[in-house]
C-alpha cells in the first residue's frame, strides 16, 4: 500500500514537471508576442495562474480555520497552516512577477496602486499568520488563534480581486487574448495548479506526521546545566 | 535588464522557488518518516 502510494506520488510529480516544461517550451517558442507589451506579457502565463492558485490557497486555509473554530479537529488545523505555507510561496512569487512585469511595462518596479497594495497586504498577513502560529505553544490554543485569525486574514482575498474593478488601477479590468495565447495559459494553468496542490498535499503530510511524533516534530531542547550550577 | 532576460529570469526563479520547496517539503517528509520508524527521538 505504501509502495504503492509511493508510486503514485512519483508519477504525479513527473507528470507534474513534464507539464511544466512542456507549458514553458509552448510559452518560449509557440505562443505569439503581444503588440503592445512585446515579450514581457508572456509572464502573464505564469503570473495569473500563480495568482489564482493563490487565491485557492487562501480559500482552502479559510474554510479548514472556520470547520477548526466549529469541529476542533487537528487535521482542519493542519491544512489550514499547509495552505497558508503555500500560499505565502505563491503569493511572493505572484509579487516577484508582478514586479519584474512593472518595470519593463510601467518604468518601475513597484506602485502604490490598490491591487498591488492589497497583494502585498495579502503576503504580508499570511507571513504574520505563520508567526503567531510559530509563537504560540500550545496547539489547542494555537488552533484556535490561527483559525480566528486566517479568517480575519481571508477578507484581503476579495480585496485583492475587487479593487481593480471597484478603485482605479494600473491593472487592466478585462483582457482579451488570441485564441493562440488563451491555449497557452490553460496549457500553463494546468502544471501550475498541480504543482500548487501537490505542495500543499506534502506540506499536509509533513504537519501530520509532525503532530504524530511525541516531540511535535522537533527534537525536545535539554536545558545545559550552566558551569556554575555544574559547580555548585 | 532587458526583457526577454527579465521573463527568463521571472519563470526560472518563480519555477525553481516552486520545485525547490516541493522537494525541500519531501525530504522533510522522508526524514520524519525515519524519525516515526525509529520511535520519534534521534
Amino acid at each position: 500500500m505504501k509502495q504503492r502510494n509511493n508510486i503514485l506520488a512519483a508519477g504525479y510529480w513527473g507528470l507534474t514537471v513534464a507539464l511544466l516544461a512542456a507549458a514553458v517550451v509552448r510559452v518560449a517558442y509557440f505562443t505569439p508576442v503581444e503588440a503592445t507589451m512585446g515579450i514581457v506579457q508572456k509572464i502573464f502565463y505564469l503570473h495569473l495562474p500563480v495568482a489564482i492558485s493563490t487565491f485557492f490557497a487562501c480559500l482552502i486555509s479559510f474554510l479548514c480555520s472556520v470547520g477548526y473554530l466549529v469541529q476542533h479537529r487537528k487535521w482542519l488545523d493542519d491544512l489550514a497552516e499547509a495552505s497558508a505555507r503555500v500560499a505565502v510561496l505563491l503569493c511572493s512569487i505572484v509579487l516577484l512577477t508582478g514586479m519584474v512585469w512593472g518595470r519593463s511595462a510601467w518604468g518601475q518596479w513597484w506602485t502604490w496602486s490598490p491591487r498591488l497594495t492589497f497583494s502585498l497586504v495579502l503576503w504580508l498577513l499570511y507571513v504574520v499568520y505563520l508567526m503567531i502560529r510559530a509563537s504560540i505553544e500550545s496547539s489547542q490554543r494555537r488552533g484556535t488563534v490561527a483559525a480566528v485569525y486566517g479568517i480575519i486574514a481571508f477578507l484581503d482575498v476579495p480585496l485583492v480581486y475587487l479593487s481593480v474593478k471597484l478603485l482605479p488601477d494600473i491593472h487592466p479590468t478585462s483582457i482579451t487574448l488570441e485564441p493562440a495565447m488563451k491555449l497557452t495559459l490553460g496549457i500553463c494553468a494546468l502544471p501550475i495548479v498541480m504543482l500548487a496542490a501537490g505542495l500543499l498535499v506534502l506540506r499536509y503530510r509533513l504537519n501530520s506526521i509532525d503532530q504524530r511524533m511525541p516531540t511535535g516534530g522537533f527534537e525536545v531542547m535539554q536545558p545545559k546545566r550552566s558551569l556554575l550550577a555544574e559547580a555548585l | 535588464m532587458n526583457p526577454e532576460t527579465s521573463v527568463i529570469a521571472a519563470y526560472a526563479v518563480s519555477i525553481a522557488l516552486m520545485l525547490g520547496y516541493a522537494a525541500w517539503t519531501a525530504i522533510a517528509v522522508r526524514n520524519a518518516r525515519r524519525n516515526e520508524r525509529s520511535g520519534g527521538g534521534k
